[in-house]
């Protein structure tokens, strides 16, 4: 079903629009992810490249994901949100940060990734949770 | 806990270390810690701001808290790691990010703030939780004034 995922980041500075069906949504548990919210893990909605239109300029950050290949961190250089990050790994998706969201309720984590650095005080429950990227 | 606390944003431009014991650990759900993580919270840790060292370029976002004080979000201008912030309503004090330390698992939440903000599908369990900000900024104003 297809979904509005309009967001911003903090300051107001970046913007987006995007109609989509997400392909995929995630909590990602990985050291790169905590590092870079600065928190527990990421919680990502996987959408078309095509169906995200982005206002303001980003700042990139690049470098070598743990699954490989290149990860490029869009964030705003304003105030420091993370917007979205384009993974070479999957070509054609871009994954938007929805903490970013207008909407952040709108995302439910089908499963959790790279769970072998996951804090241990956290609760998963039931949803699928797997110690690396599933393949 | 070890006896100093370490840690890195994501691209190693930055680094931190403090010799201080937190104060308070903490999990804010706040709409605006969720905007700069991007994610479902901020995990944080108050410290002695004059107990924190910190090398390499910072630049920094000015927003009002919850309590209407200013916040001041220190980052990472080359990759965008949120690295601590002046908490304006507890003065003397900063809060890291828990995500950056090298050792993240020192970690362990007292308590969940913020809550009527949480996202629908986590389950915070018998943890401690509020649903706003516990009035404690004076009795952390007053840990603060020890330690200093």
């Amino acid at each position: 079903m297809t979904q509005n995922l309009n967001g911003s980041c903090l300051c107001g500075g970046i913007t987006y629009e995007c109609e989509a069906e997400p392909v995929m949504q995630v909590a990602c548990h990985c050291t790169d992810c905590q590092k870079q919210t600065g928190s527990s893990y990421s919680t990502i909605i996987g959408v078309p490249a095509e169906s995200l239109t982005v206002h303001g300029t980003t700042k990139i950050f690049t470098h070598n994901g743990e699954s490989g290949g290149e990860v490029r961190r869009n964030f705003c250089g304003d105030c420091g949100s993370p917007v979205f990050t384009e993974p070479d790994q999957s070509p054609g998706l871009l994954w938007i940060k929805t903490g970013t969201l207008d909407n952040p309720q709108a995302f439910t984590p089908q499963m959790h990734v790279w769970c072998q650095s996951r804090n241990v005080w956290l609760d998963l429950g039931d949803v699928p949770a797997f110690a690396t990227m599933p393949h | 806990m070890a006896n100093e606390l370490t840690g890195s944003c994501l691209c190693g431009q930055v680094t931190f270390r403090t010799d201080a014991q937190p104060i308070t650990q903490l999990v804010c759900h706040c709409s605006s810690c969720q905007k700069q993580t991007g994610s479902s919270f901020s995990t944080i840790m108050g410290l002695p701001g004059d107990r924190l060292t910190v090398d390499g370029e910072t630049k920094s976002y000015t927003s009002t808290g919850g309590s209407g004080a200013p916040l001041q979000r220190h980052f990472c201008p080359k990759c965008g790691s949120g690295i601590y912030s002046d908490v304006g309503v507890v003065p003397g004090m900063v809060m890291i990010r828990a995500g950056n330390l090298d050792d993240p698992s020192v970690f362990a939440p007292d308590a969940h703030i913020h809550c009527g903000q949480k996202s629908h599908w986590l389950d915070l369990g018998d943890a401690v939780i509020f649903d706003a900000a516990p009035g404690t900024a004076s009795d952390l104003s007053d840990k603060i004034a020890k330690v200093t």
